[in-house]
């Protein structure tokens, strides 16, 4: 008897959760390379489906879940800014970072910057894993499709190569943790660098330019409207089953 | 089976139905969910069947909306047809097609169930993997697989799991015509207005069954006073 309420009550969950990432998308939608999240929802049975096999003859529905928020990696538009600190990603593949306690993030690209030691580091200060340092009175910084970092230094009159920033994918991007920021960490080690100059490869640094973020404000709002619908249709079935419940209170005149 | 129980039979039955229609709304977003139906068993006064389950429930089978999502791999399989999938050695068919390449490498359903090829799970070796019209898996650009996709010879006898179905191998055999949509997937079937429309008769069946008790407890209380008086 109780079971409408229960049930009702996982879909306004699920669709509490639906709301709560679109909200992030739609308030992201100017961030610097992010990536739009979508839920995905499944149909709950009252034993585990994905752990062991039930003999159950017949499985009773309990309702739906929010089972997986997953990132979309879709290309970002990217877009020319003109300032040759600025670093996009086209294609797969991230930028690997030293954040705190020496671990890797990967990153997405954004506006770069030179630290106080003379190396390149993300805007908020994170290093770049290649550790590139620029020295101090270089100028005309370039940063080719491949991640090669040049710089014009004063005694030279060719720019001198100041290393490299290598592209990396890991395994499963489905596995990466978001930690905001446009940071990402990799649940395992097992990092693939991409070559770009292999073929097929179709990743490259572009300088002067940022990606932004890959969702449509429509697609969002569309979303947004269904899934205050689906809460209100939840909502309306947990009336149902209080007026039902009330019904068998009252049955004792 | 007495006025009384009747009466109780009608309220246990909406209780019941709603919770069939509150699945069903619930689910109203999970795609490749088939929506549940209702149908009342006929229920006679003076049988000596009980209250419980007096509704039973089967399954619409028709397709529900494509909606494109433009994501390569969300899957859906046009017109007849269901994604074989491998719960731990149990086959399991569906149609939810949101899949995803797990830390193995191995293309997997949002639950973690791996899809099944002709042979086998399939195993890609990077993220950009396409699904062509008739169900073969490009990894980068080399064909590596070609989905399993079936059909019920009896759809009645497979059993319902959730948003998937279990059945006997020899009621399986494959579909001739494979048409697989990659960046859509299917929607649930369930029709908001069928659902509310059966939202309301449960509780107008309740209320019934609350006329039925109350009509019947306020002639018993009127036999008792007019015969003791007498």
């Amino acid at each position: 008897m109780n079971g409408a309420f229960y049930i009702a009550a996982t879909g306004l969950d699920a669709q509490q959760r639906a709301l709560d990432v679109t909200a992030n998308n739609i308030a992201n939608i100017n961030t610097t390379g992010f990536k739009r999240s979508v839920v995905r929802f499944s149909d709950l049975v009252s034993a585990s489906e994905a752990t062991d096999v039930v003999p159950l003859p017949s499985l009773r529905a309990i309702g739906v879940s929010a089972s997986s928020v997953s990132h979309v990696w879709d290309q970002g538009a990217i877009r020319q800014t003109g300032n040759p600190m600025d670093l996009a990603i086209e294609g797969r593949g991230f930028v690997e970072m030293i954040g705190p306690g020496g671990r890797t993030l990967l990153w997405r690209g954004g506006g770069l910057k030179i630290n106080a030691d003379g190396y390149l580091s993300a805007g908020d200060g994170t290093l770049l894993k290649a550790m590139i340092s620029v020295p101090r009175d270089a100028t005309a910084l370039s940063i080719a499709e491949d991640g090669t970092v040049t710089a014009t230094v004063p005694d030279t009159t060719d720019p001198v190569s100041l290393g490299q920033i290598e592209l990396v994918t890991p395994r499963d991007a489905g596995e990466l943790q978001d930690l905001g920021g446009g940071y990402y960490v990799a649940s395992s080690d097992e990092l693939e660098t991409i070559d770009s100059e292999a073929e097929g490869a179709n990743s490259r640094i572009v300088q002067g330019s940022l990606e932004g973020a890959n969702l449509q404000l429509s697609d969002e709002m569309v979303t947004l409207l269904l899934v205050q619908r689906a809460y209100s249709a939840n909502a309306q079935v947990v009336q149902a089953g209080d007026q039902i419940m009330s019904i068998i209170n009252n049955l004792r005149r | 089976m007495g006025i009384l129980e009747l009466g109780a039979a009608l309220i246990v039955g909406s209780g019941q139905r709603l919770e069939v229609t509150a699945t069903n709304i619930a689910n109203s977003t999970t795609p490749g969910y088939k929506a549940q139906e209702l149908f009342s068993a006929f229920l006679r006064s003076g049988d000596p069947a009980g209250v419980e389950d007096v509704v039973s429930t089967r399954t619409r089978l028709d397709a529900g909306s494509y909606r494109q999502t433009n994501n390569g791999s969300d899957l859906a399989v046009q017109g007849e047809g269901y994604f074989v999938l491998s719960n731990a050695g149990e086959t399991v068919y569906s149609r939810a097609g949101q899949f995803h390449r797990d830390a193995d490498g191995r293309l997997v359903n949002a639950g973690g169930l791996a899809v099944q090829s002709s042979g086998g799970d399939i195993t890609l070796r990077s993220d950009s993997f396409r699904v062509l019209g008739d169900g073969t898996v490009l990894d980068g650009e080399e064909p590596v697989a070609r989905l399993d996709i079936v059909q019920f010879v009896d759809a009645s006898t497979a059993e319902r799991v959730g948003a998937s179905f279990r059945s006997d191998p020899a009621n399986v055999m494959p579909v001739d015509n494979v048409r697989i949509a990659s960046g859509m997937i299917e929607e649930s079937n369930v029709s908001m207005a069928h659902e509310f429309l059966a939202m309301m008769q449960a509780q107008r069946t309740a209320e019934t069954g609350r006329h039925l008790v109350q009509t019947y407890d306020d002639l018993l209380g009127r036999a008792l006073t007019t015969f003791g008086q007498s």
